[in-house]
């Protein structure tokens, strides 16, 4: 699979459709993201998989901002899965990267990865190689719906109480580009204080995920104390479809229902 | 767009494990007094019969262990 | 266009998270921790996570300076080097080496913490040396 994606890659350096390649590098066992600018630099290139697939993803498309915003003129490619390619598309709707200028390569996740992620869709529409691998329906999900009302609670005060406010959920989400962060302002939520407001801080940070979440799975694997955090954007992903018919990442002419003002809904 | 955020929020509370009874959203103009008197003495008796925040206990029962 | 991510370890405390600092043209902009570290595995603290933050600030001193009358001067290494030494042979002699007391920076190198407790134990006598970063 990699080889079929590093001679993509190289063919679309070669007929110039693009400058830069933004992808994963090995080097001396480290996996960590790499700027490719010249297809001979492919040699150590990575698909983020060591010890079980997948298990050094990068934010990739988050990279990519900084990148465009300073070479706005200039093409990329990018290495997508199938969670990446959903959060450009929603990066392309908020306007913070130029769709024309960023040629996606994506490759399937193996079953074993979706199965582990709970993905709906774990593969890319810009599929340059493999086959499309079947979608699962998250069970996680349906444990937590199945303790409650008192045992959620229970549940979810317990994860956040263990929160260091590392931010990390935040800092690595590719769909999280706000310059000026609620959570960072100082009148809501006071520096200094750890956990933060419980259960306020993540419960507004997923509030925000709302039509914007596209379920990498980053944020929970960012976090180093282990809150189920992709489990709860889920939830909020299943709320906003089942509500207003929209998941993000998934239909590129449809905008959040959060971002455009609508009728009001009836009672 | 409220209102949106409402019918999201309801659902997102129940997950939460917070009864979304606790949230109502009404239209009241300024020009209604008798009608905001109606919502919110409503409304209260709505919270007193659900009884205290259950967040409080979860969080007290958090600082025991 | 150079963009790069440069493996490293974080400077705060003696953990050692591996991460990324991530350099676009020179100037970097971001700390993304390393997943393949066997000791932070992808994550990080708050302190971690802003580590390149300092390199840029503001408030950071580029050159030594000296304190006379409340202010703030900028002065040579020679000065403020003699002016510290003379200080404390001064408080030395006047209250005992226990006077004195020295905090070491996990943002040194190994080599440079070992010379400052150097400098407390052998120089200044004192066993008052310690470490901001102490776990």
């Amino acid at each position: 699979m990699k080889e079929t994606i590093i001679e993509k890659v190289k063919d679309l350096f070669e007929d110039s459709r693009i400058e830069a390649f933004l992808g994963l590098k090995e080097e001396n066992g480290q996996i960590g993201p790499y700027l490719f600018t010249d297809p001979k630099d492919l040699e150590g290139f990575s698909l983020g998989d060591k010890e079980w697939p997948g298990d050094k993803r990068y934010p990739l498309s988050k990279i990519l901002i900084a990148l465009a915003q300073k070479y706005p003129e200039n093409r990329f490619g990018i290495l997508v899965r199938g969670c990446d390619e959903r959060a450009l598309n929603e990066l392309f709707k908020w306007n913070q990267l130029n769709e024309e200028h960023v040629v996606m390569v994506g490759f399937p996740c193996p079953q074993e990865l979706a199965e582990a992620c709970e993905c709906p869709k774990p593969y890319p529409e810009s599929l340059v190689v493999g086959e499309k691998v079947k979608g699962i329906k998250s069970k996680k999900v349906e444990v937590i719906l199945n303790m409650g009302m008192e045992g959620r609670l229970k549940y979810w005060t317990e994860r956040f109480s263990r929160c260091i406010k590392c931010y990390g959920c935040r800092n690595v989400c590719p769909v999280c580009f706000c310059n000026e962060c609620e959570l960072a302002n100082d009148d809501l939520i006071p520096s200094g204080e750890i956990p933060p407001e419980n259960p306020i801080f993540h419960l507004v940070r997923a509030a925000h995920m709302a039509g914007r979440c596209i379920d990498c799975g980053l944020c929970e694997e960012a976090c180093p104390v282990g809150i189920p955090l992709r489990t709860l954007y889920k939830k909020v992903a299943d709320i906003v479809d089942s509500e207003f018919g929209y998941r993000p990442g998934y239909q590129k002419d449809q905008k959040s229902p959060f971002n455009i003002l609508g009728e009001r809904p009836e009672d | 767009m409220t209102a949106k955020r409402i019918r999201f929020l309801k659902e997102f509370l129940s997950f939460s494990g917070i009864e979304p009874d606790r949230l109502r959203l009404e239209w009241v103009s300024s020009a209604e007094a008798t009608r905001f008197v109606e919502v919110i003495t409503d409304f209260i008796d709505q919270v007193k019969e659900l009884g205290p925040s259950p967040l409080k206990a979860a969080l007290a029962a958090q600082d025991l262990n | 266009m150079q963009l790069k991510h440069v493996l490293t370890i974080c400077p705060y405390c003696g953990c050692g998270c591996g991460i990324y600092l991530e350099v676009l043209d020179g100037e970097i902009i971001r700390t993304i921790p390393s997943k393949t570290s066997p000791v932070n595995q992808g994550r990080l603290c708050i302190k971690g996570w802003s580590a390149h933050e300092f390199v840029v600030s503001p408030k950071r001193l580029k050159r030594p300076y000296l304190r006379k009358q409340e202010k703030l001067h900028e002065a040579s290494w020679d000065e403020v080097l003699d002016f510290t030494a003379s200080r404390l042979r001064e408080i030395r002699e006047k209250h005992g080496p226990d006077s004195i007391a020295f905090l070491a920076s996990a943002k040194c190198t190994n080599e440079e913490n070992y010379l400052l407790q150097k400098l407390a134990r052998a120089a200044i006598g004192t066993n008052n040396i310690d470490h901001c970063a102490r776990l």
